[in-house]
């Protein structure tokens, strides 16, 4: 497995268009998550010429994993789309925070049952701290994200330092929250 | 079951308010002041853990999470791993691992407990909180 990171312009070619179909098959098709698609990718509004993105591939080329990198001083999806988890402050708006979402470690050509197996630990690790330093390389010097209750019990499980913005909110039947990261 | 209005909006000022690195501060005598609030529990879809007893490790025969929250503005949230043991003819529940919370202690002097001492003491709090019974009552009311 290699990790590539960096916005679609400076990804290797044909990287992007595997990358939205893995979101696809992940977010879409596996955990369900009601999101904008375009056939069978799964791409949103903060997709864009600023976003950078974490890619896990594979030796036979498959995607494995991936991550978005958002600076907060643009449109990122917990101002703009979750500000309820919030918890009353004030959204951050600061080009040394940078939001982390749309984080995966399945891969897919094996079989995962349960929601944290979702996550299996190497892979995952791998992909977390790429998605840290590659935000670091980019001026970030902490992360804001939103994403579910599993989630923060993997980045518990990698000794990350995180802390809750506020209690979880249940959107889509599926509790979610909104947490700092420390780089 | 379950709804996205978990902490009602206009719920009252706390008296502390979010500081800039999204901690709530406050000594552990002002947090067992605030009553904490049942939001949700579930149940781990991973395999059973195991978790220690009198005599060895005794088969947890459940385990999940529960939130809790203070009811209000800015809100505290506690979420702690949970297991149940047989005890005798019941299930006995334990608290597994630190909570995660957006709360962090300090000493009467405004120092800051730190990361992992601050996990410890948010634990112990917990541990004096009443939640096993709303936790069993739930899970059995979701799954059942």
């Amino acid at each position: 497995m290699r990790v590539l990171s960096g916005a679609r312009s400076h990804l290797p070619d044909g990287i992007y268009p595997k990358l939205a179909s893995y979101r696809y098959q992940v977010f879409i098709e596996r955990l369900g998550w009601q999101l904008p698609v375009a056939g069978g990718a799964e791409v949103d509004q903060f997709d864009h010429a600023d976003s950078v993105y974490v890619v896990a591939e594979e030796d036979d080329g498959a995607v494995s994993g991936c991550a978005r990198l958002l600076p907060t001083n643009g449109p990122y999806l917990l101002a703009d789309v979750f500000p309820q988890l919030l918890n009353g402050m004030p959204a951050p708006r600061d080009p040394g925070i940078w939001e982390l979402s749309r984080f995966s470690a399945v891969n897919l050509a094996r079989n995962t049952a349960t929601p944290l197996a979702q996550f299996p630990l190497s892979a995952a690790a791998a992909l977390m701290h790429e998605a840290m330093a590659c935000a670091s390389a980019h001026g970030a010097t902490r992360l804001v994200t939103v994403t579910v209750l599993a989630m923060e019990r993997l980045i518990r499980r990698l000794g990350i330092r995180s802390h809750r913005m506020g209690p979880p909110c249940v959107v889509d039947g599926e509790p979610i929250y909104a947490a700092w990261i420390e780089l | 079951m379950l709804n996205s209005d978990l902490v009602p909006a206009d719920a009252p000022p706390l008296g502390e308010s979010t500081s800039a690195d999204g901690y709530v501060r406050m000594t552990p005598v002002r947090l067992r002041g605030i009553a904490f609030l049942h939001l949700f529990s579930g149940l781990d879809m991973e395999p059973v853990i195991e978790v220690g007893g009198p005599g060895g490790a005794t088969p947890a025969v459940i385990a999940g999470f529960t939130e809790w929250a203070s009811h209000t503005m800015p809100a505290l949230s506690l979420g702690w791993d949970w297991a149940a043991e047989v005890h005798g003819k019941g299930l006995r529940y334990c608290r597994t691992g630190e909570p995660r919370s957006n709360i962090m202690l300090r000493n009467p002097l405004g120092r800051d407990f730190g990361f992992e001492q601050n996990g410890f003491a948010l634990g112990l709090a917990v541990d004096e909180l009443p939640w096993q019974d709303t936790v069993a009552a739930y899970v059995l009311a979701r799954y059942s």
